[in-house]
């Protein structure tokens, strides 16, 4: 066997070992992602320490598990922040905007970061629209709301018991006497008191649980 | 030559004609009706109120993708229509409709004075505050609605009244949760939501 078989040989094991470990890393990517969804991440500024469930992310597409995380989002010039967040198949990014906590942050913020903070900044109200119009969707009562009247109140404040944040327990505020009126108004609008949340304000039901 | 293009036509209407049958035998879902023993008979009809098939007994009807309704019959049994919609796939539907309406509205009066009792034994320091009325049966007179009224001491008292639901089970009836101003559908998953929307909507004038 010459040099140039030798050669060849070793470069066809290459090929073949680089194909073979370009295929197990697609592979092990593929399902380390199965059942997660996709999300861009933005953050201002873009090099924000996210911990997210205790991993660590940085700004870009990301990839979690639909349900509810806690984040944790800190850099040395800025405020540090917290929130839980519910991700689903329809979540495709969301943004986090740290407040500067030191004079070098707000110089980042003003001047030499503005670029990062208008691109994060033009993301979250995105964000906050898509969640305005899916809120309105499934909740459509809340485009009527609030409705007064000289012997009630009908609004609505969001249920915490719900991590999305996209329900809501309407609530009404009337005298003894006129809790009825106030069902009856809802029912004028076109919804039906038994599809939803309701809290009598300043009111103990005399029947015991 | 005129015999090969009779033959090459034939061909092709054959197989035209195939392949519109074997579209609409793959369009063809199967709808398995349960109907429940007090139902003698169902008819289905399409949303153009033509009657696509009858079953006198539980049974299976092939249907296209489309909007139908089935009307059930049987003694003293509701005749309202039974709407529902196939897809893509098959599909099954329990028919157990409930009694009609005059047939419930004679049962309550029979049922009333367990319903009192039962209503009393559960609240019987607070009952005496309030006059039950609106009293009416739902389903197959299993489940009971009713308002419960605040006395007042003058016409001018405004009083809101609630709303009480109990279920009859092995011959007993038993309270379901405590009354309210609307019974909705998350508080009171176990009746159902059918029934919740009638009791939220009976009014003090139809005393029974």
């Amino acid at each position: 066997m010459n040099n140039t078989d030798t050669n060849s040989n070793l470069l066809k094991i290459i090929i073949i070992s680089i194909f073979a470990i370009a295929v197990v890393y697609f592979l092990y990517i593929s399902i380390a992602r199965l059942d997660k969804v996709a999300v861009h991440l933005e953050t201002f500024p873009a090099d924000t320490k996210v911990v997210i469930d205790d991993k660590n992310f940085k700004r870009g597409t990301i990839y979690l598990e639909p349900g509810v995380h806690t984040i944790n989002a800190s850099h040395s010039e800025f405020k540090s922040y917290s929130e839980t967040i519910e991700i689903n198949s329809e979540t495709t990014s969301f943004a986090i905007m740290l407040d500067p906590s030191t004079d070098k942050g707000r110089e980042m913020l003003n001047t030499t970061h503005r670029r990062d903070y208008d691109r994060a900044r033009e993301l979250s109200y995105k964000i906050k629209g898509e969640e305005g119009a899916r809120f309105s969707e499934e909740n459509p009562i809340t485009k009527v709301l609030p409705d007064k009247s000289f012997i009630y109140s009908i609004g609505y404040i969001g249920d915490q018991s719900d991590p999305s944040g996209n329900s809501i327990i309407v609530t009404i505020d009337a005298n003894e006497g006129y809790r009825q009126a106030a069902l009856n108004r809802i029912h004028q609008l076109g919804y039906d008191p038994t599809d939803l949340n309701i809290l009598f304000r300043d009111y103990e039901n005399p029947f015991p649980l | 030559m005129k015999k090969r293009l009779i033959i090459s036509v034939s061909i092709i209407m054959a197989a035209a004609l195939a392949m519109t049958g074997v579209n609409y035998l793959l369009s063809l879902h199967k709808v398995t009706f349960t109907l429940n023993q007090e139902v003698t008979a169902i008819s289905v009809y399409n949303s153009k109120e033509k009657r696509v098939g009858r079953l006198a007994s539980s049974g299976e009807i092939s249907l296209q993708e489309g909007e139908y309704y089935a009307v059930p019959e049987g003694e003293r049994l509701a005749t309202d229509k039974i709407t529902f919609t196939i897809e893509k796939s098959d599909k099954a539907i329990t028919v157990n409709p409930p009694y009609e309406r005059e047939y419930l509205d004679e049962a309550v009066k029979r049922e009333l004075p367990a319903i009192d009792a039962a209503i009393t034994a559960k609240y019987p320091s607070l009952i005496s505050g309030y006059t039950l009325k609106s009293g009416t049966l739902y389903g197959r007179g299993e489940w009971f609605g009713g308002l419960l009224a605040p006395k007042v001491p003058s016409p001018r008292s405004l009083k809101d009244p609630y709303r009480i639901v109990l279920h009859k089970k092995d011959g007993s009836w038993e309270v379901i949760r405590r009354p309210e101003y609307v019974l909705t559908s998350s508080r009171y998953n176990e009746v159902p939501v059918e029934i919740l929307r009638q009791i939220n909507t009976l009014t003090e004038s139809l005393d029974s």
